[in-house]
């Protein structure tokens, strides 16, 4: 029963929406903005995290990064870091020496240069010396032929592992194995193709090439300005990763020389760290942005409520009518409250459609990803409805509370 | 058997910090099926008497029994019941929902009864063919005549099969044949065994009725029984 008179009201408010659909269209910008902005911020902060969760799986568990500038967070910090010493093998020596909890300690230094083949070269590719070790820090795989020994890097062989992008932009139908290139003036064999790791946001992760590190340093390391140190470590008990921090911690502040006084003139790098930052990120932007829509929705709750007062006004005769045939008060609070619900939820529809849109451009134009899940939809749909309801509430009672013999004699 | 009594019925208005008097103590019984013109000149308290009946409005005070029960105990439910069950309200000038067509505005008691619609669709055909605009049905009011839209009124207030209809000046907006199309089919309606109370102006209208009730200032002049004319057609 109760039911019943619920979609006999429903009908009624559709007959009279429609009736005022110009208008209807207008009042609902609010709650369109809202509801898309809402939809739109969850879905690029979704995608973000999604894809930084799948990013820092490429960093492999129990992996962590000595660096000398890790995480920057600002201006400041970055001007702080910037007088920091650089790492250097002094430090990678005191860490594959001394530390316990590791099971392997790589090194690795990079340089932009050009690379050639025959006619063909990549004006810029990212040129990696490394230890022989680097594939245990590092989740990419070797697709195609070999890495290179702990042997050939002592003996600081002219060999190559290219990435991905190199291999399609030199070696189209060739097998690049075996062949030599031009790696900023010097040659290479190359002895392997990595997997392809994909891009993020925006950069492939495949223009790269990686050489022993001890070639590295022969031809691309440079008299001054040298750069610093990366060190990876692979621990050997993924689930003791704090105190192998502790440890390389310990270890380099002995190294560096710091007083105990100082803090640490180093960063570690951990997928923990990674994703630490990045839910920092995005809690800010969430807050941020979910205030905007808040603010829309309020004040599309409020357009909502101005426009059904001004149809409560404009309808009092029809509310005397309703009355004298038999209508009560619950009927009429029924039929607004619904009318309102209605109108806010075209709106809420309406929002999650511009939102989707609004973020699937975003992941158009942008190197930012983004996933509409389908719950944000539900959710969307959900706020709409219950800011038509709230903002519904007053001119609704309104409505319902009219005398009959007044509204009846209402003139306009 | 008598289906409306009120004894002592008064209505006062606040108007500002003055008090109108719009009846001053009305007693009037009313029997099952009669047929009963109200008269009176502008302002003695014609519709206001109407609207009390209609249980549109409530007395200053005084006693209303409708079919044996005291409508003062009744709450805005019970009265909103009244009304769309044992009550069709017609007025002068129509009150049709204008967005609505003619079957929709018949439909609408029906809605509020809380009839489902496969039974409604019957009933509503049923008296909009008895007031003879079947094919009319989808018309909006501003699609009909003035007749038109008061035999849609009619309709209306006969859908749920009510014990009285009120009719307060039903032909006032009306020209004389169309009044005497009216007039004919609110005898119908009567001959049906309904109860019928209107409100006229006109002696012309009210020499169809079977007994009429004069008011003045707010008070009963005469109450006389005659024998009705016949409607000319
Ligand atoms: N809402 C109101 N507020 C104040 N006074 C009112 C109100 N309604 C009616 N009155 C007064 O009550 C008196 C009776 O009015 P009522 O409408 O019942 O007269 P009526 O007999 O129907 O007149 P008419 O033939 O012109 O329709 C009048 O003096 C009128 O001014
Ligand atoms: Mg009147």
């Amino acid at each position: 029963m109760f039911l019943f008179r619920l979609f006999n009201s429903v009908n009624l408010s559709i007959r009279s929406l429609f009736s005022n659909l110009m208008r209807s269209g207008l009042t609902l910008l609010g709650i369109i903005i809202g509801v898309s902005t809402v939809i739109a911020v969850i879905s690029i902060v979704n995608g973000m995290n999604d894809y930084v969760a799948e990013k820092i799986a490429v960093m492999g568990p129990g992996v962590f990064f000595v660096e000398k500038f890790g995480i920057v967070r600002g201006r400041e910090d970055w001007l702080k870091r910037m007088r920091w010493k650089n790492l250097s093998i002094n430090e990678y020596e005191a860490l594959s020496k001394q530390m316990m909890e590791a099971e392997a300690v790589a090194a690795m230094l990079s340089r932009s240069r050009r690379i050639t083949y025959k006619d063909l070269y990549i004006s810029s590719t990212s040129v990696r010396g490394a230890t022989a070790n680097y594939l245990s820090v590092s989740e990419i795989a070797v697709e195609d032929g070999r890495f290179f020994t702990e042997f050939e890097e002592q003996r600081r062989a002219h060999i190559v592992v290219i990435g991905s992008d190199i291999k399609k932009a030199l070696f189209e139908d060739v097998d690049p194995i075996d062949k030599i290139i031009d790696i900023g003036g010097v040659k290479y064999k190359i002895i392997g193709v990595f997997e392809t790791a994909g891009s993020v946001l925006g950069n492939s992760q495949d223009n790269f090439v990686v050489i022993p590190l001890k070639t590295y340093l022969v031809y691309y390391s440079g008299l001054y300005r040298r750069s610093s140190w990366t060190i990876g470590i692979k621990i050997k008990d993924p689930d003791r990763m704090f105190e192998a921090q502790e440890e390389a911690r310990s270890i380099l502040r002995r190294v560096r020389k710091i007083p105990s006084n100082k803090e640490d003139d180093f960063s570690f790098i951990s997928p923990e760290a990674v994703m630490n930052f990045f839910e920092e990120f995005s809690g800010i932007a969430f807050i941020v942005l979910i205030g905007i829509s808040s603010i829309s929705l309020v004040v599309g709750g409020i357009v909502i409520m101005n426009i059904m007062l001004v149809s409560v006004t404009e309808r009092t005769k029809e509310i005397g009518i309703r009355k004298a045939i038999g209508a009560k008060r619950g009927d009429i609070l029924m039929q607004f409250l619904i009318e309102s619900v209605l109108l806010s939820l075209f709106g809420g529809l309406a929002g999650v459609i511009a939102g989707y849109l609004l973020s699937q451009a975003v992941a158009h134009f942008s190197p930012l990803p983004s996933a509409v899940k389908p719950w944000t939809v539900f959710l969307g749909v959900a706020v709409a409805s219950s800011v038509g309801l709230f903002f519904g509430i007053y001119p609704a009672w309104k409505a319902s509370k009219l005398d009959p013999i007044i509204a009846l004699s209402y003139e306009h | 058997m008598s289906i409306i009594r009120i004894q002592g019925i008064t209505k006062i208005y606040q108007l500002g910090d003055e008090e109108v008097h719009a009846l001053r103590g009305i007693d009037l019984e009313i029997n099952q099926n009669e047929y009963l013109a109200i008269m009176g000149p502008s302002g003695s308290g014609k519709s206001t008497l109407m609207h009390i009946l209609g249980c549109l409005d409530v007395p200053t005070s005084g006693l209303y029994d409708f079919e044996g029960r005291n409508i003062a105990e009744m709450d805005g439910n019970e009265l909103a019941e009244i009304r769309n069950q044992k009550i069709g309200f017609v007025f002068q000038n129509f009150n049709l929902l204008s967005q609505s067509s003619a079957y929709e505005n018949v439909e609408l008691p029906l809605v509020y009864a809380g009839m489902s619609s496969g039974k409604r669709s019957n009933r509503v055909m049923e008296v909009i063919n008895q007031v003879g605009l079947t094919d009319r049905a989808d018309h909006k009011p501003n699609q009909l005549s003035g007749g038109q839209r008061q035999r849609v009124a009619i309709a209306r207030a006969m859908v749920n099969k009510p014990s009285i209809i009120l009719a307060d000046e039903p032909t006032g907006n009306l020209d004389s044949k169309t009044s005497y199309e009216i007039m004919k089919l609110i005898k119908d309606i009567h001959d049906l065994g309904n109860t019928i109370i209107m409100v006229t102006h006109e002696e012309d209208i009210a020499r169809f009725c079977h007994r009429i009730v004069r008011l003045r200032d707010g008070v009963i002049l005469s109450d006389t029984k005659q024998v009705p004319e016949n409607v000319p057609v």
